[in-house]
């Protein structure tokens, strides 16, 4: 596997080739997340709805890009977690702390505003509202399903106990979320994969060509369920939150299938 | 096969998607083209080079058929030109030519004139020719007619010029990863130098790039000067060119198009 290249704020061509990564402990389980999901927020940052390359994204002429892009994302995990903080910052601002972001859990707070999360208060950590966000994502997707697709998906996983309808999925992947980790995982992988067989049939008209052709990286991923389910290209499109939301659902996606991933016991109350 | 998305430079799919915001540029461009300026051209190029066919000039006619193949792009019409200047270009939108100078078929080697067939088809390939053939026709008013036509078409002008440096990038990679990046940096130091031997190191303008990066990001006011004096180049410094392939080189993609194992 080639490795990104060692010093490159010293090799590097220009100011664009170089990323100054504010220390964060709520990004630092990137550096071990999977190189599908890290190649999702990749894509995320890099390009907008339209598949199109996003002029002020940093990413692809960096060093790092070219080196790990797309089979060794961990190797650039730095990278990643440094151009989300950018783009949660203003740019003025951002100038003035040294090209530095903001710390990502303001970033969460910020979109978790935008996106009219209830009961969020500053001083949560940063996976609590992540959770939060997840919920209220997945909610909204498993309005979009039809009582069927919803009784599937609860059979598949094999959720007992709640009744096999919308509200009853609803009301599990609440309560999952705190007894039982890995079921959580698994449901919310099952919505996921329902919605996306949904936005096959009708991502032409939601998403447009450019996205489908570029491969369905991104909406094989929880940003797939915020344009099926009516938070369409317009609220992503506004000038602070077109990159953040998106990238703030799959960085919080990522760390549910982390956190279920490294704990054995998580399906214990 | 290679495709555009697999050799386009990030800095090109951003100019031109900038450019192509530019209202009506498109529009502009092909009438431009349709109105004559590609027949014209044409007509030049049979009136005053030559042809290249497998019966006259087949060493040139066989390796660009070569360089097609292995680009996988229809063969276009290639000339030869006389001008002890090593240069190349290409030109049209319905029917695309390759003209070559006569001094670049005489020095360069069959893998070099291959690296430099190959750049030109990354043009060919990345669709740069439309935009790139209006470059030049605003840039052969502005010296026909002086600094009005410039004053007109001044900031389209300096954006074709931005977005013109940045798919000599793209090309380069196309050139690349048709013939490996040894022989590109070999081909470079040829076409900068006009000689025939450059020795062995291939690789001094590599080593000369980061000097140059070194003295431009010495200081804000060297940065300015560089970048004023380079807005009106067409193509980047030499020194970016060899370098942007010198880090292409790590990437995935320039080892699967040269079937390197990952």
């Amino acid at each position: 596997m080639p490795q990104p290249p060692m010093g490159r704020k010293d090799g590097g061509r220009n100011s664009l080739n170089t990323f100054i990564m504010r220390p964060d402990f709520d990004l630092q389980f990137l550096a071990n997340c999977d190189n599908n999901d890290l190649r999702t927020l990749c894509d995320i940052l890099m390009y907008n709805n339209n598949g199109e390359i996003r002029i002020s994204e940093s990413l692809a002429n960096s060093d790092s890009f070219i080196s790990c892009y797309p089979h060794n994302m961990k190797g650039m995990w730095k990278d990643l977690a440094s151009e989300l903080q950018s783009y949660g910052g203003n740019t003025i601002l951002n100038f003035f702390r040294n090209g530095q972001g903001p710390r990502y859990e303001s970033i969460v707070y910020d979109v978790c505003k935008k996106m009219g999360v209830k009961s969020i208060a500053k001083h949560d950590t940063a996976e609590d509202m992540e959770q939060k966000l997840l919920i209220m994502v997945s909610s909204k997707a498993i309005g979009e399903m039809t009582e069927e697709q919803v009784r599937s998906i609860m059979a598949e996983c094999g959720i007992v106990g709640y009744a096999y309808s919308k509200a009853g999925l609803v009301a599990a992947l609440l309560a999952l979320q705190v007894i039982n980790k890995r079921l959580f995982v698994i449901v919310i992988h099952s919505v996921m994969r329902m919605l996306s067989e949904i936005l096959l049939t009708r991502g032409i008209v939601i998403i447009g060509v450019g996205t489908l052709s570029r491969g369905l990286g991104v909406l094989l991923g929880p940003i797939g369920w915020i344009m099926l389910t009516g938070w369409t290209i317009w609220d992503l499109m506004g000038p602070a939150y077109r990159v953040t939301v998106p990238a703030v659902v799959q960085i919080a996606y990522m760390r549910v299938k982390y956190q279920a991933s490294i704990n054995p016991n998580s399906h214990v109350a | 096969m290679m495709t555009a998305l697999d050799i386009m430079h990030p800095e090109d799919k951003k100019a031109l998607q900038m450019l192509q915001k530019i209202p009506f540029i498109d529009s502009v461009c092909r009438s431009l083209l349709k109105v004559g300026y590609e027949r014209i051209f044409k007509g030049e190029n049979l009136a005053m080079m030559i042809k290249a066919s497998s019966q006259c000039l087949p060493r040139v006619y066989n390796l660009m058929k070569l360089t097609t193949e292995r680009i996988g792009l229809a063969m276009p019409e290639v000339y030869v030109y006389n001008d002890p200047v090593m240069n190349a270009f290409t030109f049209g939108e319905t029917s695309v030519f390759v003209c070559i100078s006569s001094s670049c078929v005489e020095r360069l080697d069959d893998e070099e004139l291959m690296c430099l067939m190959a750049h030109e088809c990354g043009h060919i390939l990345c669709k740069h020719v439309l935009y790139e053939s209006v470059v030049g026709i605003i840039q052969d008013i502005g010296d026909d007619f002086g600094i009005i036509p410039y004053t007109l078409a001044g900031p389209i002008y300096l954006a074709l010029k931005y977005w013109s440096r940045r798919s000599e990038f793209s090309a380069d990679r196309c050139a690349a990863a048709t013939m490996g990046e040894k022989v590109f940096q070999r081909m470079t130091l040829k076409m900068v130098s006009g000689l025939q031997d450059t020795g062995t190191d291939y690789y001094q303008f590599v080593r000369q790039a980061k000097e140059y990066h070194s003295l431009e990001n010495g200081s804000l006011w060297n940065k300015i000067q560089q970048n004023c004096r380079v807005a009106f180049y067409s193509h980047p410094q030499m020194v970016n060119r060899a370098y942007e392939i010198d880090r292409w080189k790590g990437s995935y993609t320039y080892r699967k198009l040269r079937g390197i194992r990952i």
